[in-house]
């Protein structure tokens, strides 16, 4: 067969093609996904429907997109929901990143550490730990369908709050397992700190969202720099633009790239990690070398472990019956943002007095880091004239993993 | 003991949800493992085997010119085709809007001198010829599991002809329909174990439609409860596909 299958960067949510101009010192990520016009897709629909609709932009994070899109509809029709279901909300939210960091650092990431082809190939070298990433994938897949109906594609959460929510006794079980589970996720993780991460360092602003607790749903964006901004601004202050090598849109803040997720959220919240989070992190950050993302990623893993926790003790006695509120449908327009695993995801609708979305705008982590991720490949080819042409490529490759881009989600 | 099978787990344009449904797998895909070998997945393997292989599962829709260059290849090299998700079998969620609206949209978001390369929205049975298809936004791991392994004994593998509405009843829930909710049930494909109106959410239909579904006079049932607007919204989502109907209509005229 020809080529065709094989250029694509492997072990990435999505379809990109990695071009170097090494006379320039130029690379480009191409990415090829074909149109997926999610943000078409839901003009002329039902406001109801946007949640599931959006969802399916990305298979590894739709909780994160079902949520954005309800708090984004909830500004636009005035709703306030009550404590308990903003809480549950965040019980769903810490999974969601709970389970795509699983999945990106140990499926998709540790291979490049180990010099192995594929994370199957653990359970040959390292059973111990591959036993140890079986159980925390289970738990994070069961923990969401528990709450969300299925573990992907969410169903119960609208706009209002939840369908159904499960009993009690069945948070405090699945909490049980959490707490079981917790020493093996820490050890898994101090594997991260362990790993040989390649010296890099470019400073660059950092961005995430203002919230009580370490980040997951807020109203303000908070950055390195210093100037913070309302979610409601920020199509003012981050701009996209098309580039013609690819379907995805690069994103830009006063004309320069920025990195949003693991990295930027510890970066900036390192104090409001969880105990044992926080013991993993003391000494390794702040950091400019984005290779140790996964690093951050080790730390979240464990520190949302801990979140969903504290959270399942917080909603005790909430009366679960009272799952969803009523509200009026009525004319209006509301951005909301939420922290998904790769940070700040932001959705927008407008909707006419039925209800009916007549506008709609979302931009997803991957895509503001985009310009990031192509500045450090270039910061790479700058500081690697001693390594062959292959072997720049495929740092750079490995770079591009250590952001866990999701391709899918930047082509929406 | 005999070779392995050659599997291969290839995604186009889509959300990836299906294939991840193969790691939810956990300890059972290294069973799996026993009988069968993955030579080519890109999105947990390095290093990629060009075929031939046993069975290719392809999920997603084919939506560049390389995505369909690739699945005819695909087509050459592979035993069997299974179409994985409703992207993949059906124009999934990309076929919710019809090609003229697509051709708009895309110059909304990206400049009004963008062309699209692929125009159209089709399922892979379009281009090329497909032996199995699972149904499912995302396909559930069950039903993979039973696919998966009804391709290791050689056993012949049977759809289910019967709607969600089979399984919903079997759990006892209140009729959702009867409640005056637009539920999709009695028209969409069962296998789902009745999963929406088991938590109160009526379905939406991501199985797509039943065998000998009688989606007209449903149509006409379901105007009546939200409007003819919002019945037909409803039905474009995973029943009909107005990327298909277009399709339908000129074939009618020509």
């Amino acid at each position: 067969m020809k080529e065709i299958l094989g250029h694509y960067i492997t072990k990435i949510e999505g379809h990109g093609k990695l071009k170097v101009d090494f006379s320039k010192e130029r690379a480009e990520l191409n990415v090829d996904e074909g149109e997926r016009l999610f943000e078409g897709l839901v003009l002329g629909r039902n406001y109801e429907d946007a949640p599931l609709i959006s969802a399916r932009i990305c298979g590894v994070c739709p909780t994160a997109h079902t949520f954005a899109a309800i708090d984004a509809l909830e500004n636009a029709l005035d709703i306030k929901v009550p404590e308990h279901i903003a809480d549950y909300r965040k019980i769903m939210l810490s999974l969601q990143t709970f389970q795509s960091h699983v999945l990106h650092l140990f499926f998709l990431a540790t291979p490049d550490y180990l010099n192995i082809d594929s994370a199957l190939d653990l359970a040959e070298k390292n059973p111990a730990v591959f036993q140890i990433v079986l159980g925390l994938k289970r738990l994070a897949d069961e923990g969401i369908e528990l709450i969300g109906g299925r573990s992907i594609h969410p169903v119960t959460p609208v706009v209002g709050g939840f369908t159904k929510l499960p009993d009690y006794h069945e948070l405090l079980l699945y909490k049980n397992r959490l707490e079981k589970n917790l020493v093996h996720a820490i050890e898994a993780a101090k594997l991260f700190a362990k790993f040989h991460y390649p010296h890099m360092e470019r400073e660059r602003e950092y961005l995430s969202l203002q919230d009580s607790s370490y980040p997951l749903i807020g109203e303000e964006v908070i950055s390195s720099m210093g100037k913070s901004f309302k979610v409601s601004d920020y199509q003012k202050n981050i701009s996209e633009k098309v580039n013609s090598y690819s379907t995805a849109k690069f994103s830009t803040k006063d004309g320069k790239g920025f990195m949003v997720g693991s990295i930027a959220r510890v970066n900036l919240k390192f104090q409001l990690l969880n105990k044992n989070a926080l013991d993993l992190a003391k000494g390794l950050f702040p950091t400019n070398n984005p290779f140790k993302n996964n690093l951050a990623q080790a730390v979240e893993m464990v520190h949302y472990m801990e979140e969903i926790i504290l959270l399942i003790d917080k909603v005790k006695g909430a009366d679960v019956a009272a799952s969803r509120i009523s509200y009026e449908v009525k004319a209006g327009k509301g951005a909301g943002c939420i922290e998904a695993p790769r940070g700040l995801l932001f959705h927008y609708y407008e909707l006419n007095s039925k209800g009916i979305i007549i506008n709609c705008d979302i931009i997803t982590p991957t895509a503001q880091n985009l310009t990031s991720i192509e500045d450090d490949a270039d910061e790479l080819l700058k500081i690697n004239h001693h390594l062959s042409r292959k072997e720049q490529e495929q740092q750079i490759e490995m770079l591009i993993r250590a952001y866990d881009p999701c391709i899918t989600c930047s082509v929406h | 003991m005999k070779d392995k099978i050659k599997v291969a787990i290839f995604d186009l344009t889509d959300c990836e949800g299906c294939e991840l449904q193969f790691l939810a797998f956990r300890e059972k895909l290294l069973d799996l493992e026993k009988s069968i070998e993955i030579t080519n997945w890109r999105l947990a393997k390095a290093k990629n085997d060009n075929g031939p292989f046993d069975v290719a599962f392809i999920e997603g829709s084919p939506l560049t010119l390389d995505d369909i260059e690739m699945i005819k290849e695909i087509r050459q090299s592979a035993g069997a085709i299974v179409a994985l998700g409703d992207c993949a079998s059906l124009a999934g969620i990309p076929g919710i809007v019809n090609p003229r609206e697509r051709e708009a949209l895309a110059r909304k978001v990206y400049g009004k001198n963008y062309e699209l390369a692929v125009k159209r929205v089709y399922p892979l049975s379009h281009y090329i010829t497909i032996d199995y298809h699972i149904r499912g936004c995302p396909v559930t791991e069950p039903e993979l599991e039973y696919v998966v392994s009804s391709l290791i004994w050689g056993k012949v593998l049977s759809p289910k002809p019967f709607p969600v509405c089979l399984q919903c009843k079997a759990k006892e829930n209140h009729c959702l329909l009867l409640e005056g909710k637009a539920c999709l049930g009695p028209i969409t494909k069962g296998g789902c174990g009745a999963l929406c109106p088991s938590v109160s959410h009526r379905c939406y239909g991501c199985y797509g439609p039943a065998k000998g579904a009688n989606i007209e006079p449903f149509k006409k049932h379901l105007s009546e409860v939200v409007g003819r607007d919002e019945a037909s919204r409803q039905l474009h989502f995973f029943i009909t596909n107005p990327s298909m109907e277009e399709e339908n209509k000129e074939k009618k005229k020509a």
